[in-house]
């Protein structure tokens, strides 16, 4: 789905991913590679697989997109996992199939557990901030002064009434008229419910659509 | 039994001839099950049993006590300072543990308990073990178990858990299990059978006893505690229940629409004379909320009373609930308003008159709660009925007819679990480990699992080793290990630490703590019902109406409200359905009325509400099933009317919906309540005969049931009990939740994820096969439908919704309403409009003009 943001075209992909035409570029937050491998280790069990539902994911998109360059907004790792967990060498098969694509991160705070965080997809690390295109490109969206943008962070999810008593939860884009929330692209990440408020745009990943719900839950 | 029976001697107590069989019957080594109304000494017949078999043994105790005196007495005179654990550890060793469900009775079992020891004399401990007791007792018990021990199934299962458990345990004799009743259906109770199967692998000869209510299949009860491979265990029947009496509040005028809970309030002024006729008063309401708006709603109708009105519910902080307790004990409370958190007791002090408000929806719990009036055996028991709807007062009619026809309800015992089976493989693991053949002989002595399957067990041996079947999808995954000896178990340090502290099958998360800001923390509340709230917002709550000030890591911090009044929170599940056994109750009065048969008083009063249903409907025979169809604006409804209890009306109207929007694609919306269930669709197509007999076919049920069960959000539901049981989200305790942060995922994630990347995950067959069994109650369902079936099918084209449908109706629209307050404006609009149109008997166009305006949005 395409739409305007900040007077720039974004296109918004179901998989939770967000492509900018100017830049070329992907966008995707909170990957939170190795959960299943934190979780695994302190005895509670999550299918390893959920690392390549996360690559499926970002594989369509960029297949889609034609991006040449992929921006992670942060909390690519969940924690702290060792260089002989399968998923660090997942994600460096995973790599050698991207080589010429241009990976990038900006860090978030799972991150901080992981030294070296960006080295297994060889990324570029830009620190706490990239600031590029008149766009300000972060983890924390509550760290944006002026400046106008894109982030993470929130897992931001929608809920939605549905017909009977049932009550629908589906991930979303949500953006204030500076800075678009992504959802978390990761596969074993859960969410947290937004409150949008009037002007707020609210777009809902529903299976292979995206949907524009900001009148719905207003 | 001279000892014994020496202490009656001197206490006054006259045994009746149930607790002399129970004494003889655990003497001669027996096992089995006691049941007796409340009130009737089921503590003493199964307690001094033990007693007497331990002076048995140790005939000379006296003596040898006069000789520790004797020590002791030189002792002192020698000045020599003896230390407690001396003392502690004189005393006879492990004889006796005794299960409770409700840590809230545990102190006043150990109180009972001691009663007899004291005056025998008895070289005994009487202790508690419950997640209440102080660290350092707990330390002590580990180091040595008192004579007996009193705690939860929890309790005992973190015992187990200790490498030293069998040794400890060494010298047991008996194991008494508390209110059986409350147990059996549950988690918890399938907890105890592990656990009890492990004390018995270690100790065969153990006598295992259980004290119940009156159930309607107490053979069976019998059977799930003592293990899959016990036979001939006793069962002792006490005295028959205290006479009941029933006594019905009425209102003035019967409402010829009612709906949940808004008759009620007028009833307030009534209900407080009530109250102001007794010394004490016990008012049991069916759900927290309830309880919470009738605690306010008497204040406000006696504001006098502030001081003397209790509230004690589930969700209150322990302290306040202890305090209303003491309160009523001492006599200083006027009435109670309570819950189900009060329907057991020990000792309570007997109140003077016990109020059920709205309908009790089950005969065993309706005894319960009149058994708390005139505590003293013989007397009769009085329960003053109170409406919160007009058609309350038929259940009260209907209860009054099965209590007469001597009815009471089953507790349907779980089928291995194997969430509760998993986390017992880890319990097991941190005890020491275990071999894996032994074990999983051990665990089939236990009822719940004398079916388990062989591939059931290496999955579930296989969850702990592996974290699943597949290897591959859970590398680095370890809970359980094996070592060189081949045996199994928990090495990881921190792995057993959080087991330890998430043993239990008590589902608590998404509760929200409430605290004043400084600090008192007055209970807890569902989160969802906090996040829909803003600061500054009002609401009830423990009594107080209270403004949320803010919310911080699971904390909603609240101060004193300067309004009167405010919203009311909900909590889940609150709601029970009516049983089987009242259905059937309230179809057959429902039958006699239809012929014109107005027996009971109830029934009476309700007349002017029946004639109208028989005027623009029909009142069903006994062998009719009631079809109502009505078309609005909204669309054509279905308002079908099994009486079968709102849980099967779920199911059935989930399996109905499913069916008609797979013949015909459309939007169908559904209602339940526990008379019957409504079906919405907007397309308005016509069911014709051979449709409905599509729609109650027996065929595909299973399957079409599961369909529904995965498009609802029902198994997802049920999966946070399961994945909170089976060890992948923790409890935590406040203060420790950082330490496990990274590790926080919801159960709801965990759903999406196995479902995804791990269907075949016995965990979520599990969750369906919960759904099926116990939240749509598969059984009972299956032979509605079939009931359904042979029933004459009556279809009314009804104009108006008659009183039988009003309350559906009202019901599908508060789902779908977001504040309970229009919602409320927008019931009692269409109830006016629909009592003029009763009144006036119009003509049928108008009346038709009438409907379209009365439901138009």
């Amino acid at each position: 789905m395409d739409v305007t943001f900040a007077n720039n075209s974004v296109t918004l992909y179901p998989e939770r991913g967000a492509y900018l035409p100017e830049l070329q570029t992907l966008l995707v937050a909170d990957t939170h590679f190795g959960k299943a491998s934190v979780f695994g280790r302190a005895g509670i069990p999550v299918p390893q697989t959920t690392t390549d539902g996360t690559l499926r994911r970002i594989d369509s998109m960029l297949v889609r997109s034609g991006a040449r360059r992929l921006l992670i907004l942060g909390d690519l790792w969940h924690g702290r996992v060792l260089d002989d967990d399968p998923v660090v060498a997942r994600l460096a098969a995973w790599r050698e199939q991207w080589r010429d694509l241009s990976v990038e991160l900006v860090t978030g705070n799972h991150d901080r557990h992981m030294p070296r965080a960006a080295d297994a997809l060889q990324a570029t690390d830009h620190g706490e901030v990239l600031r590029e295109g008149g766009f300000e490109f972060r983890h924390d969206p509550a760290a944006f002064d002026d400046g106008s943008g894109f982030a993470g962070h929130l897992h931001p999810v929608i809920r939605m009434r549905d017909v009977g008593h049932t009550t629908l939860r589906l991930p979303c884009f949500h953006a204030t008229n500076r800075v678009m929330v992504l959802p978390a692209v990761g596969a074993f990440t859960g969410g947290h419910c937004v409150r949008p408020k009037n002007g707020d745009q609210v777009y809902a990943c529903a299976d292979d659509e995206v949907i524009d719900v900001s009148c719905v839950c207003r | 039994m001279k000892a014994i029976t020496q202490y009656c001697k001197d206490r006054g107590i006259k045994p009746f001839r149930y607790q002399r069989e129970a004494w003889k019957a655990f003497i001669d080594g027996e096992s089995g099950l006691i049941h007796a109304p409340t009130g009737f000494g089921k503590t003493l017949a199964a307690w001094l049993g033990p007693v007497q078999g331990w002076i048995d043994q140790n005939p000379d105790y006296r003596d040898k006590l006069k000789e520790r005196d004797g020590a002791e007495a030189i002792r002192k005179a020698s000045n020599k300072k003896v230390s407690k654990r001396t003392v502690r550890d004189a005393s006879a060793p492990l004889q006796v543990l005794w299960i409770t469900p409700l840590r809230a009775l545990a102190n006043d079992t150990v109180k009972a308990l001691n009663a007899p020891v004291e005056h025998l004399r008895l070289p005994w401990s009487v202790e508690l073990r419950t997640g209440d007791v102080s660290q350092s007792r707990k330390q002590a018990q580990r180091r040595r178990l008192p004579t007996a021990l009193v705690t939860t199934p929890e309790s005992l299962t973190l015992l187990l858990s200790y490498p030293e458990a069998q040794e400890k345990f060494a010298t047991l004799q008996a194991v008494i299990v508390d209110e059986w009743h409350e147990l059996i259906a549950t988690k918890r109770g399938v907890q105890a059978e592990l656990a009890l199967a492990r004390l018995r692998a270690w100790h065969p000869a153990l006598s295992i006893w259980g004290l119940s209510a009156t159930l309607g299949n107490l053979e069976e009860a019998r059977d799930v505690l003592l293990g899959a491979r016990s036979h001939d265990g006793r069962l002792i029947a006490g005295p028959k229940q205290k006479k009941i009496e029933i006594v019905t509040l009425y209102p003035e005028d019967i409402t010829r629409f009612p709906w949940s809970g808004h008759l009620g309030d007028k009833l307030v002024k009534q209900l407080a004379a009530q109250i102001d006729t007794a010394q004490s008063t016990l008012l049991f309401t069916n759900t927290r909320s309830q309880a919470e708006i009738w605690h306010q709603a008497l204040i406000r109708e006696r504001p006098d009373w502030l001081d003397k009105i209790g509230l004690h519910h589930g969700s209150l902080e322990r302290e306040i609930r202890q305090k209303v307790e003491a309160l009523l004990d001492a006599g200083a409370l006027k009435c109670v308003v309570c819950t189900s958190s009060m329907d057991l007791g020990v000792d309570f002090a007997p109140v003077e008159q016990v109020v059920q408000l709205g309908s009790p929806k089950g005969i065993a719990r309706l005894m319960q709660r009149a058994g708390r009036s005139g505590h003293q055996p013989g007397a009769t028991s009085r329960i003053i009925c109170v409406p919160t709807h007009s058609f309350e007062l038929a259940e009260f009619a209907a209860a009054r007819d099965a209590l007469k026809r001597k009815l009471v309800e089953a507790k349907t015992p779980l089928q291995k679990p194997l969430d509760v089976l998993v986390q017992h493989l880890v319990t097991i693991g941190t005890g020491g480990g275990f071999d894996e053949a032994a074990l999983k002989d051990e665990v089939r002595t236990a009822w719940a699992y004398r079916d388990l399957t062989d591939e059931e067990w290496r999955w579930a041996m296989a969850f702990v080793l592996h974290g699943g079947e597949s290897l591959r999808a859970y590398p680095q995954f370890q809970r359980v290990t094996r070592d060189d000896a081949a045996r199994l178990a928990v090495t990881n340090k921190q792995i057993e630490r959080i087991h330890r502290m998430n043993i239990g099958t008590i589902s608590a998360d998404s509760a929200m703590r409430v605290r004043m800001q400084n600090g008192k923390s007055l209970g807890t509340i569902e989160e969802s019902f906090i996040s829909r709230l803003s600061p500054g917002d009002v609401f009830t709550f423990a009594g107080r109406v209270l403004e949320l000030k803010r919310v911080r890591e699971m904390t909603a911090y609240v101060a004193p409200a300067k309004r009167k009044r405010g919203i009311v929170p909900r909590w889940q599940g609150g709601r029970f359905p009516l049983s089987t056994h009242l259905g059937n109750a309230v179809r057959r009065q429902m039958a006699e009325v239809g012929q014109g048969h107005y027996a009971l008083k109830e029934l009476r009063e309700l007349k002017p509400l029946f004639e109208l249903q028989g005027r623009w409907s029909r009142i069903p025979a006994a062998d009719e099933l009631l079809i109502e169809q009505t078309v609005t604006r909204e669309g054509m409804h279905w308002f079908i009317f099994p009486f079968e209890g709102r849980l099967v009306h779920e199911g059935l109207a989930s399996l109905f919906a499913y069916r008609l929007t797979r013949a015909a694609p459309s939007t169908v919306q559904i209602a339940a309540n526990d008379y019957g269930m409504e079906l919405l669709s907007s397309s308005r197509q016509p069911i014709d005969a051979a449709d409905w007999e599509r729609m109650f076919s027996e065929e595909n049920l299973t399957d079409e049931l599961l369909a529904c069960v995965n498009e609802t959000q029902m198994a997802r539901r049920q999966f946070r009990d399961i994945a909170r049981v089976a060890g992948l989200i923790f409890q935590g305790y406040p203060g420790q939740q950082k330490a496990t942060r990274q590790l926080q995922a919801s159960s709801e994630l965990f759903f999406d994820v196995f479902r995804e990347y791990d269907p075949e995950n016995l965990l979520l067959k599990q969750s369906h096969r919960e759904v099926l069994e116990q939240q749509l109650e598969f059984k009972r369902l299956a032979a509605a439908l079939d009931r359904m079936r042979d029933s004459k099918r009556v279809l009314v084209s009804s104009q108006q919704l008659s009183p039988l449908a009003f309350p559906l109706w009202a019901e599908r629209l508060r789902a779908q309403h977001v504040s309970s307050e229009t919602w409320a404006e927008r019931v009692k609009r269409m109830a006016d409009q629909l009592e003029r149109a009763a009144s006036q008997r119009p003509s049928p166009a108008k009346a038709r003009k009438m409907q379209r305006s009365a439901t138009g949005r």
